[in-house]
């Protein structure tokens, strides 16, 4: 009995051992509030959080910087929630409402790099006896330290129509897409620089038309979105006519660049960059593969059905597509073959537009 | 966001009718009273702030109530519901004009086409709504700049869709389209006064009714009004071209003087009655369908007896071949003039009475073929005499329908082969053989004919089930893009047509004006 007892401190002892190890998790959201937390390289679930307070849908979601906390966007767009990825405890809780004013973010939202605080875009409504009034769009701050009852600590007035919002790698601008991509000073709100997407000066070229709201660049600190736009010295019958092109911003470097790739033939809903920055992928109804040197299509197959996210593996070997349905699927990179599925826990609505984010941490144990 | 609730709720304005005892509508007034105004203040004009500054149909106040029972915490029972939106469609109604132009939404018409004014209003307010939606609200310019706060702050999504991304949503809309919105559908206009101090006319009678069921032909027969406290009841005896009984009864609200709501039975299946009354009250016109399936139905049209003029309102055909002989049959009021005939067809009275005259028609084999003129005393009606049939046209030519199942029911398509002389010239409905295909060759590549469901011999479409189908391409759902072809043969030869047809997935929110 001893032997087994002291073979089995020793087992563990190893097992320990692996816990301090990087390891890659997956994380997927779905309805009814449910987060889930992916090995993908054991192809398994290892983790399901139900979000307190949800209101069914999951929006989008970020993890803190360390992967033990995810800031998930819930409740019909009027709370984040942080959940522990370990045990899926609620530690963190910001809910918007503030007396009569509704407030709902649109998706957009960053953590810092530092862990510290949460960067929430806003759209605020006075809801008055008869009638509503539409108040400036803003970006709220919040310390992720304050725990369940979190009140902004600042805020500041942005643009409307904002997507997406990025934290430098430095934290020292904010990057919030909308109309244009904004950067800005993350403790003013200060626009330091535009970087110009509805205002671009391409000739012959309609406005462009961009709707992202992935948060897919865990691998790299590169955002990167499909942008479609027409040429307009073309015929509106020439499918020479509709281009997709693909915009990349480095959110170390502030690189930013928007290219062309192919006429437009099929719908692409996001795209992620792979680690060696060759690549980009994307996902709709097929998967797309693009070299990011050539700036061309190297790659496109059907997938089984539309899926909305794709990420990818720090090792660069598979990417993953989500969001729509109850499964995530995983494709080579280099054969765009379909080399496994996972299906999520039964009672799965669908995950439907939430994030699809990549952390590295220390093991989750079984 | 109402979707489902308002599955529930969408037919209460016919619904509750059957509901509660007649005579007992509570004071419409009283009930604003006690029930809005904990809200809504009195405003600068003596009325309540909002309530008084927009005028709408009784749908239209139907779904504001729906809107203050379900976010604003109202509770109401069925009684003082309905007598709250009897008050308000009466006070802060629309005219019979305003809402002539809208009817095909209030009608819950499956096929209708809804164009904008122009396409920024398209693009802002007719990209998610029908055109009707909107064209059917009367507001100050004050509330429509209100209403444009409502909708960004109910539906945050708003500027980031489709055909929002490509201007500056908020902006345009608070600066620009409510003073547009306020000028098309202001809150005053002299039709509304005129309308609102008129008489209301008395529906009570014997009315003649003729009409027609897409798919299955038309009908006629006679329907009696009575009053029933605040109510109506109506009972309908009609039959079919085929001589086939349609008869039962319903029981009404005539809302704003003349917008007609009624729920009943025909032949055994639940119905529910879209009319208008004419501002003279001679005539309703409108549409009934089955409260299980809006998609089917049938046009309706009510003459009223007493008074009425000698005139022809249906035909059992409206077409006879040259050289033939076809018995058709007049419908109509005060038929009881002499029967005449254009030369060139040769009649023989088999029946006469005041509603309705059947004739033995023969067309001349060497009759130059068109547009014949058939009298009986004052009412004058035509007949198309037609050698051969040049082209056949499916109506609609384009439509849609839905994917079903669920709590969702399929919405199906009908259509109808309508015959065409040399010319151009419409010879009529005929019967025809009836098939699907693929559209095009995306079509032909996902084998859309092969799921999208399949079309009967009467022309209608029936689609397949709602959600992912594993046996398709992507596992996507039933939806498709087909083309309908009727097909005639006439002495021996066919003659073919081709429509449209797109079947496409569930509406999950079905309000009484979409």
């Amino acid at each position: 009995m001893r032997k087994i007892i002291f073979f089995l401190a020793f087992f563990s002892l190893l097992i320990t051992g692996a816990v301090a190890e990087d390891r890659e998790y997956l994380i997927t959201g779905s309805k009814p509030g449910y987060i889930h937390i992916l090995d993908m390289k054991k192809q398994a679930v290892v983790r399901s959080h139900k979000v307190p307070n949800s209101g069914h849908t999951i929006f989008s979601f970020t993890p803190a910087p360390d992967g033990k906390v995810v800031y998930v966007l819930t409740n019909r767009m009027k709370s984040i929630s942080g959940i522990d990825v370990d045990t899926g405890e609620q530690v963190f809780r910001a809910d918007f409402v503030e007396g009569d004013i509704r407030r709902q973010a649109f998706f957009a939202f960053d953590v810092s790099r530092d862990g510290k605080e949460l960067y929430v875009y806003q759209l605020s409504t006075r809801i008055m006896l008869s009638e509503y009034r539409q108040l400036p769009t803003r970006i709220a701050v919040y310390n992720t330290a304050d725990g369940l009852n979190a009140k902004p600590v600042r805020s500041f007035e942005a643009p409307r129509r904002i997507h997406m919002l990025m934290k430098s790698t430095d934290d020292k601008w904010l990057y919030a897409a909308g109309f244009d991509i904004y950067k800005m000073n993350p403790q003013t709100g200060e626009i330091v620089e535009t970087l110009p997407l509805r205002n671009w000066t391409l000739k012959n070229r309609s406005l462009p038309d961009v709707l992202d709201f992935w948060p897919l660049w865990d691998q790299t600190d590169i955002f990167s979105t499909p942008v479609y736009s027409v040429k307009t010295d073309k015929a509106p019958d020439d499918p020479a006519a509709y281009k997709t092109g693909l915009l990349t911003l480095d959110l170390s470097t502030g690189k930013y660049d928007i290219n062309d790739f192919e006429n437009t033939s099929v719908l692409i809903f996001s795209t992620v960059i792979s680690p060696d920055r060759k690549h980009a992928f994307g996902t709709y109804t097929q998967l797309s593969r693009i070299d990011l040197n050539s700036h061309k299509l190297t790659g496109r197959i059907d997938q089984d059905h539309t899926y909305y996210a794709i990420n990818i593996a720090k090792d660069g070997k598979e990417v993953y597509v989500g969001g729509a349905a109850c499964d995530v699927a995983t494709y080579d990179t280099v054969t765009l073959k379909k080399t496994g599925q996972i299906f999520l826990p039964k009672g799965c609505g669908d995950q439907s537009t939430a994030s699809f984010r990549i952390i590295h941490r220390a093991a989750l144990t079984p | 966001m109402f979707g489902k609730a308002y599955l529930i709720a969408s037919g209460l304005l016919a619904l509750a009718l059957s509901a509660f005892s007649a005579p007992a509508l509570a004071d419409g007034k009283t009930l604003v009273n006690d029930y809005c105004t904990a809200c809504h203040a009195e405003n600068d004009t003596g009325g309540l702030a909002r309530i008084s500054e927009v005028r709408k149909t009784p749908e239209g106040w139907d779904m504001t109530i729906f809107r203050m029972e379900h976010l604003h915490g109202l509770e109401l029972d069925g009684d003082e519901r309905q007598a709250i939106i009897k008050y308000l469609a009466a006070e802060n109604g629309l005219a019979p004009s305003e809402a002539a132009p809208f009817r095909y939404v209030l009608e819950q018409r499956a096929h209708f086409v809804d164009s904008a004014v122009n396409d920024d209003l398209d693009a802002l307010c007719g990209r998610c709504h029908t055109n009707a939606r909107y064209g059917l609200q009367r507001r100050t310019e004050t509330d429509w700049l209100k209403h444009m706060h409502f909708h960004i702050g109910q539906f945050p999504s708003l500027e980031y869709q489709a055909r929002s991304r490509d201007r500056h949503w908020w902006k345009e809309v608070t600066t620009t389209t409510y003073k547009e919105l306020a000028k098309l559908y202001p809150f005053q206009t002299a039709a509304w006064d005129v309308w609102k101090a008129a008489k209301p006319t008395n529906p009570v009678g014997e009315w003649r009714v003729t009409g027609h069921r897409p798919g299955t032909g038309d009908y006629e027969g006679t329907l009696r009004i009575s009053r029933d406290g605040d109510q109506y009841s109506a009972v309908y005896d009609l039959r079919g071209m085929d001589g086939k009984k349609l008869s039962g009864d319903s029981k009404a609200i005539i809302y704003t003087g003349y917008e007609w709501r009624g729920s009943g039975v025909l032949n055994g299946i639940d119905t529910r009655e879209v009319y208008a009354l004419s501002e003279d009250g001679n005539r309703m016109t409108g549409r009934w369908y089955q409260a299980d399936h809006y998609d089917i139905g049938g046009e309706f049209q009510a003459v009223r007896m007493d008074g009425a003029e000698a005139q022809v309102l249906l035909k059992s055909s409206d077409f006879i071949r040259a050289g033939q002989h076809k018995k058709i049959t007049l419908y109509g009021t005060n038929l009881t003039g002499k029967v005449k005939a254009d030369k060139g067809l040769d009649l023989k009275i088999i029946d006469q009475n005041s509603t309705t005259v059947t004739l033995d028609i023969g067309a001349d084999k060497n009759i130059t073929p068109g547009s014949y003129h058939v009298a009986v005393g004052q009412a004058e009606t035509t007949l198309i005499v037609y050698d051969k049939i040049d082209r056949i046209r499916i109506v609609p030519d384009w439509t849609i329908a839905r994917v079903g199942g669920g709590n969702t029911p399929p919405v199906t398509a009908q259509f109808e082969a309508v015959a065409y002389m040399k010319g151009d010239v419409k010879i009529g409905i005929m019967p025809a053989k009836w098939q699907a295909a693929n559209f095009n060759e995306d079509a032909e590549q996902m084998k859309d004919v092969e799921f999208a469901g399949h079309i009967d011999q009467n022309g209608r479409f029936m689609p397949a089930g709602a959600g992912p189908n594993k046996a398709r391409k992507y596992a996507t759902n039933n939806a498709g893009n087909l083309s309908i072809i009727a097909t005639i043969t006439e002495d021996g030869r066919a003659i073919s047509g081709k429509a449209q047809l797109i079947v496409t997935v569930q509406r999950w929110n079905t309000p009484p004006i979409r």
